[in-house]
């Protein structure tokens, strides 16, 4: 909106004036007109004729309060005035006479006096003002805003309408109106920026008042509606100003409270979201855009989130990682992370949504990475935030599927830190590899046997008959006769109408229910599982009447659908294609800049060394529980004390930087200080805890640290050279600073560093105190002592003796560090020999381990390398480019000796594994992390799986299929690789659940019956997701008995004391038992085999409903199951077959 | 399928007596049809979609067997696109994935100049199978070609076809091998052994000879009728400049995508 040029209809000048005054009765509009159609000399008399009529009411008002006739009388003269000033062009440049006449005589400075005289009319009058400069701002045609005599009122009226008035009724008009002026300069000062200097730096120094608009603009940034609109677009602008003015920048994040305010804002909202959102439907997961509307607050929160990311987008560096920072601190530790972790499955379930939604919400990188970084590294409860989310992953309720999907949403990031936290650093040392094999990692599947492998893996009861007789036309068991549309289709050549019509008729990637993001990323969601077989093709069971029964059955349910659902035939393998040729090549493009090709050798399988390393280090667990225990915490803090220092020299690096920075212009001086207050502000607030505590724990490795090594000093010399070497030279590292100069310096606008300041902060005392309130004070007397900035110097010379006080204590933390290190490699190496004399026995047997594994309750199991989890993430997130030796020793040297390992399940078998050879490998137990672990987990349960949890559950596993990195796709996909016995691969876990699934689809009379009903739900479910407008049928989906099933399922808690008796559960087995996979899935089908069969056969033809809800959602999930896991197998094989063919493409991974 | 794999053994031996003939055997052959194509290009390959697939299942129970040798296929090729072999070009038939068209060009040695056409026929229970079949159009004049058929001895290289081990390429590789390094033990072409162990003079003369006559019939219509066989027309410079003009954008296409 352009405020120098006026709207071109009153653009008229030769006319002369008939009537030289305006009676006060005139209206407005008119008389407007009048003037403007007037000569200059004109207007200017009658400018000065009203504005004596104003004085002449001011100047007796002056001693006494103004009757309403005298107040409307000086209004109205000054509007006319107003409105001839606005008409008045500029002469060359210089003001014109009216103009001049106004800056002359102070004529709105002396109208402002008046005003804020009469108290009676305050409101009014403020209103009136702010009327008249919204019409002088958005319409004059000259520059009025570079004039001090305009601002100065101006800015006095702003600053009196932002005082706090009582909750009159005008009270909402006059902050639209406030704000709209306000928004007006800022569209002002956008466009010219000249202006910006007089509202910068008009009077106040520093403090709110010295960019008062901006200052005023704060209060409203969380505010609904238009009023709050208009201010976050203001303050956009003033943000992006900032981009460009670095002293605004400076201002801004060093003397607002901008940040704080928003970042505690988002707390706010947060609170006042539903805690527990009750799902719409059975099969919900995930937040999606409607729910967004439907629940006002969330609205308002994605708002304010959304408003965040416009800043961090457009504003000035420091703005912008300030406002990262309080995110961080304010809202995601103190907030979200309490969120996460409440009682109430209900409330952590919403949580968990919310947190997925924001995810998928945010899209600039700094946020995000603010984000990714909490959820990887930071903890609650000491318990590292990811850890407890994959926990979930095995979770029985709608917890499973809400988890599942903001895993989902993760590994969808094509993020390197996630994939590195989630996978690929249990991947990379290749522990779940053959040692012979590990070569083979890299080795691409040519002749598509893997594809083969996985084809021959669908389970026989949902084959269709080898039927010979179409196979000539088709490869699918297209009834002859039937036009097909595969069959048509294939007379052109790579017909795309052909694809898009078989993806009409069965698996386009659109129906999936797309939650919020436009984009397809949830495409294979519900994709996979689709059923694409023609209602004919019946189960390869030779009982005739079965097959009669199962087209009776469809017949029933409707009568049309057997004709039409002839023609889905099975074209969609090459749906499938070409929906893996899509994804791979999506996801190898946004993989492009990863900074390695984790193909095995990059990065070396030893980078990681320090992570698995320890979990054969306690082979011996049952002593060392405790000594673990304190040792963790001592190196916790040791390492927190250590980045803390590193901390501080950033950040006294930073202000350097700042001075130097010296040429902005007159506020620059003021700013070093401030950003130290800020600092030492902090430190001092925070610090005696964390000193404390530090303390503690140096104290406790100091007692641990000897007796650890003393315990087991086997090889400890020998290890010392290898292990701790680099944490000698690291350990070097604090003293000479001059190395770190550069670096830190160098990362200094680097949100890494700023990030792991705020992870110190916090780790001390914040993140223990859950309360959301007590978080938001703190943070507030946070905000307290940064915008008071009164005694900076105390301060400063306050922090020096922090900065000494903890930089020795560092040193100790360290050298406490040291000194347990020895300890921690001669465990290690105790156990290497155990392993290697045990090496020549036998392998334990697959069954074995993997009982070993079920049998640790799941919590475990999610739990189990946690500790090294932050720690290495940490470390690599903090130097995720500049992956120097120096880098490495370092995270070495941070690392805690994973404790959270004592109960990893590798670690029982440790000592039986073979001692791989190869040089570079480590010797470390089978691992392939929590998270494969857990989703593995649930994949071997897939039998009792409800049908959405396997939905899911099958998507994400295709998903991470899609990466085009050996190490993972090896691990997935090639069939060939052989692993350690105890780490199951996906073929064999595939094909246990093929065994289930085939058992009890013997073993159950009508299973024949249901298969084909279950693909006619599936169909329709997939229809009713692409037209959504035709009547969901959903409640077909159980047959009736919908709600039922699923109360069974929310109210079975899984308790793994149960699992243990189970055995005595011979009849009535408990249906979904995280963990319990294997071994249980025996016994069930052997529960089946027993009790199972007779019972079926009673009630065979009709569905048994009536007779137990669970028996009924045990089949029906056993069906679909059946049905989902051939078309992922498909899935899976399309995926291996297109890495085969994909992997030479250009740009595929460049290294 | 292994019906295919004999008829074409037998075709290509027919084709010894009279070569033209052989390839459109093995062309008709090849089952029908036609979808498959587009793509192999040059870089540009492996458009082909999979699904254009026609074919009953052959390999397993499963059924997918057709794709399963496509994708092998595909593989192979991408290897071969890898190699970068100089003088190697190589496109495969629209009608079967198992046959590939090819054209070598020597740019030194005993046959510089020489350029040849070739078809390589892959059975098709590869890689379990055989060795791939390896023949020249044209029976150039060289100790390790048959005078008859063009057939070069494959098996001599791969005494037993391993998977994974032994690939594609490494067919062409050692085709092209052979005229920089030639041998004459256990000959195909016994006259041309003696003349290049003999009396090199003419042996040079001979193949000198046989390059003129491999030049003109590289000129005529390919034996196949293959819609992708290579076929040769006279130079013409503005068809010459738009290809060109074409190759090198497409090439700077490529270079944007890849990093895109």
């Amino acid at each position: 909106m352009s405020w120098f040029k006026r709207s071109s209809s009153v653009r008229e000048d030769g006319r002369v004036a008939v009537n030289g005054q305006s009676s006060p009765g005139q209206g407005n509009g008119g008389s407007s007109r009048d003037r403007a159609d007037t000569d200059p000399d004109t207007c200017f008399e009658v400018f000065k004729n009203h504005w004596q009529q104003a004085l002449n009411v001011i100047g007796a008002g002056s001693k006494k309060t103004c009757s309403n006739d005298d107040v409307e009388t000086v209004v109205h003269n000054f509007e006319q005035m107003m409105t001839l000033l606005v008409g008045e062009e500029g002469i060359d440049g210089m003001p014109g006479p009216i103009l001049h006449f106004l800056l002359e005589k102070e004529v709105l400075e002396t109208f402002c006096n008046w005003c804020s005289g009469q108290r009676d009319h305050q409101d009014k009058l403020c209103m009136e003002q702010l009327r008249v400069y919204e019409l002088l701002i958005s319409q004059s045609r000259q520059l009025l805003l570079i004039h001090r005599q305009v601002i100065r009122p101006l800015l006095r009226l702003l600053m009196a309408c932002a005082e706090p008035r009582p909750p009159g009724s005008s009270s909402e008009e006059l902050q639209f109106r406030l704000v709209l002026v306000l928004h007006q300069i800022c569209t002002c000062i956008s466009q010219e920026t000249v202006i910006l200097e007089s509202f910068f730096s008009t009077e106040a120094d520093h403090g709110p008042a010295k960019f008062l608009i901006f200052s005023l603009l704060i209060p409203y940034i969380h505010q609904e509606g238009p009023i709050g609109q208009r201010a976050r677009d203001a303050l956009l602008l003033l943000m992006t100003l900032s981009a460009v003015h670095p002293h605004i920048g400076h201002y801004i994040a060093d003397n607002s409270d901008f940040c704080p305010v928003l970042a505690t804002g988002l707390s706010g909202l947060y609170s006042s979201l539903p805690r527990k959102i009750t799902p719409p439907s059975d099969d919900w997961y995930a937040l999606t855009e409607s729910d967004c509307q439907r629940i006002v607050d969330l609205q308002m929160f994605l708002n304010s989130l959304e408003f965040c990311n416009a800043v961090v987008q457009v504003a000035h560096p420091l703005v912008r990682d300030q406002l990262i920072k309080y995110i961080y601190t304010g809202f995601l530790v103190p907030v979200l992370g309490p969120a996460l972790h409440q009682n109430s499955r209900d409330e952590v379930m919403t949580a968990t949504a919310y947190l997925d939604l924001f995810l998928r919400r945010i899209s600039e990188p700094h946020l995000i990475r603010a984000f990714l970084r909490f959820v990887l590294t930071e903890r609650h409860d000491e318990i590292l935030i990811l850890e407890s989310l994959i926990t979930r992953i095995s979770s029985n309720s709608m917890l499973n599927l809400v988890s599942l999907s903001l895993f989902h949403t993760l590994v969808d990031m094509n993020c390197e830190e996630v994939m590195f936290q989630l996978v690929f650093k249990y991947l990379i040392p290749c522990t779940h590899v053959m040692v012979s094999q590990r070569r083979a990692v890299r080795d691409l599947d040519l002749y598509g046997k893997s594809a083969e492998k996985f084809l021959s893996l669908r389970p026989v009861c949902c084959m269709s008959y080898p039927s010979p007789s179409p196979a000539p036309q088709g490869l699918g068991p297209a009834p002859t006769g039937t036009p097909s549309p595969v069959l048509t289709g294939r007379s052109q050549p790579l017909s795309r109408t052909d694809a898009g019509r078989s993806a009409s008729i069965s698996t386009p990637a659109e129906l999936v229910k797309v939650p919020t993001r436009g984009q397809p990323r949830r495409r294979s969601f519900f994709r996979s599982k689709k059923e694409n077989k023609t209602l004919e093709t019946l189960p390869e069971f030779e009982q005739k009447p079965g097959s009669d029964t199962a087209s009776v059955a469809s017949m029933e349910l409707t009568t049309s659908i057997p004709e039409e659902a002839s023609s889905f035939s099975e074209s969609c393998y090459t749906e499938y294609l070409l929906q893996a040729r899509a994804v791979l090549e999506q996801c190898a493009r946004a993989c492009r800049n990863w900074s390695a090709p984790y193909d095995g050798e990059h990065p070396p399988p030893d980078a990681v060394l320090d992570h698995p390393v320890p979990s054969v280090a306690y082979g011996n667990i049952a002593v060392k529980v405790e000594g673990t225990a304190s040792r963790e915490s001592g190196k916790d803090t040791s390492k927190d004390a250590g980045s803390d220092t590193a901390v501080e020299r950033q950040r006294s690096n930073s202000t350097v930087k700042l001075l130097s920075h010296g040429n902005v212009p007159d506020p620059g001086s003021v700013h070093p200080p401030d950003s130290l207050t800020l600092e030492s502000q902090t430190n001092s607030d925070q610090r005696p805890s964390g000193a404390s505590r530090l303390g503690g724990g140096d104290n406790a490795a100091l007692a641990k640290g000897p007796s650890d090594s003393s315990s087991s000093s086997v090889i400890a010399d020998r290890q010392c050279n290898k292990v701790p070497s680099s944490s000698s030279s690291a350990l070097s590292q604090p003293p000479p600073p001059s190395i770190d100069h550069d670096k830190l310096h160098s990362c200094l606008h680097d949100l890494d560093s700023f990030l792991a300041f705020l992870n110190e902060m916090n780790l001390s005392a914040e993140s223990s105190s859950v309360s959301l309130e007590e978080s938001l004070n703190s943070l507030d007397n946070l905000l307290k002592s940064l915008t008071g900035k009164q005694g900076a110097g105390q301060d400063s010379s306050a922090k020096k003796s922090v900065d000494a006080a903890l930089s020795s204590r560092a040193q100790d933390g360290m050298s406490s560090e040291k000194r347990t290190g020895p300890a921690q490699s001669s465990d290690i190496s105790t156990a290497t020999s155990t392993s290697a004399t045990a090496s020549t026995t036998t392998n334990p047997a697959p069954t074995s381990s993997s009982q070993v594994r079920t049998a640790l309750p799941p919590k475990s199991l999610g739990l189990n390398p946690g500790k090294d989890v932050s720690l290495g993430g940490k470390c690599r997130i903090l130097s995720p480019l500049n992956r120097t030796p120096d880098d490495m020793s370092r995270a070495f040297l941070m690392s805690p000796m994973s404790p959270g390992f004592l109960m990893s399940p590798s670690s029982y078998s440790a000592g039986l594994r073979p001692l791989p050879t190869a040089l570079r490998y480590s010797n470390a137990a089978p691992n392939i992390g929590p998270f494969l672990a857990a989703v593995f987990g649930r994949l071997e349960g897939m039998v009792q799986n409800s049908l959405y949890s396997n939905l899911l559950l099958t998507s994400l596993v295709s998903r991470l299929a899609a990466y085009p990195h050996p190490l993972l796709r090896s691990f997935l996909l090639n069939v060939n690789l052989v692993f350690q016995p105890s780490v199951k691969s996906l073929v064999q876990v595939l094909s246990s659940v093929r065994q289930k699934v085939d058992n009890y689809a013997v073993t159950t009379r009508n299973f024949s019956v249901l298969i084909p009903k279950a693909r006619l739900n599936l169909k329709m479910r997939e229809d009713t997701l692409l037209f959504p407008s035709q009547a969901p049928p959903t409640a077909d989906f159980f047959g009736g008995q919908f709600s039922k099933p699923r109360a069974a399922t929310m109210s079975e808690m899984p308790s793994e004391k149960k699992k243990l008796s189970l055995a005595d559960l011979f009849r009535r087995s408990p249906k979904q038992k995280p963990g319990g996979q294997r071994g249980r899935g025996q016994q069930l089908q052997k529960v089946q085999v027993g009790g199972g069969v007779g019972y079926r056969f009673i009630n065979s033809r009709r569905q048994d409903t009536s007779d137990s809800p669970e028996e009924f959602l045990k089949e029906w999930n056993a069906v679909y199951c059946a049905l989902l896991l051939e078309e992922f197998l498909k899935e899976l094989a399309a995926l291996s077959l297109e890495h085969s063919v994909l992997y030479y493409d250009e740009g595929y991974v460049s290294s | 399928m292994s019906s295919a794999q004999d008829s074409s053994t037998e075709s290509s031996e027919a084709l010894s007596s009279s070569p033209s003939p052989r390839l459109s055997g093995s062309g008709g052959e090849g089952r029908q049809l036609p979808s498959i194509p587009s793509s192999e290009l040059g870089s540009a390959g492996r458009g082909n979609k999979p699904g254009s697939k026609q074919v009953p299942p052959v390999r397993g129970t499963t059924g997918y067997g057709p794709f399963l040798q496509e994708y092998s296929m595909m593989a192979e090729y991408n290897q071969l696109q890898k190699q970068k072999l100089p003088g190697v070009y190589v496109m495969p038939s629209a009608q079967s994935p198992l046959v590939w068209n090819g054209l070598l060009f020597l740019r030194q040695g005993l046959y510089q100049s020489c350029s040849l056409r070739f078809i390589l026929t892959i059975p098709d229970n590869y890689p379990d199978g055989d060795c791939p079949d390896f023949a020249f159009e044209f029976p150039v004049f060289h100790p390790m070609v048959d005078p008859l058929s063009g057939r070069v001895d494959v098996k001599r290289a791969f005494p037993k076809w391993r998977r994974n081990v032994n690939h594609l390429w490494q067919v062409l590789m050692y085709a092209r091998k052979i005229f920089y390094k030639i041998e004459t033990k256990a000959p195909l072409n016994v006259e041309a052994a003696t003349l290049y162990e003999q009396d090199t003079e003419q042996f040079r003369q001979h193949v000198a000879e046989s390059i003129q006559t491999a030049k003109q019939r590289l000129m005529q219509p390919p034996t196949s009728d293959d819609p992708f066989a290579l076929r040769f027309s006279p130079w013409t410079e503005p068809v010459h400049c738009e290809a060109k003009r074409q190759m090198l954008n497409s090439k700077v296409l490529y270079r944007q995508d890849s990093t895109e």
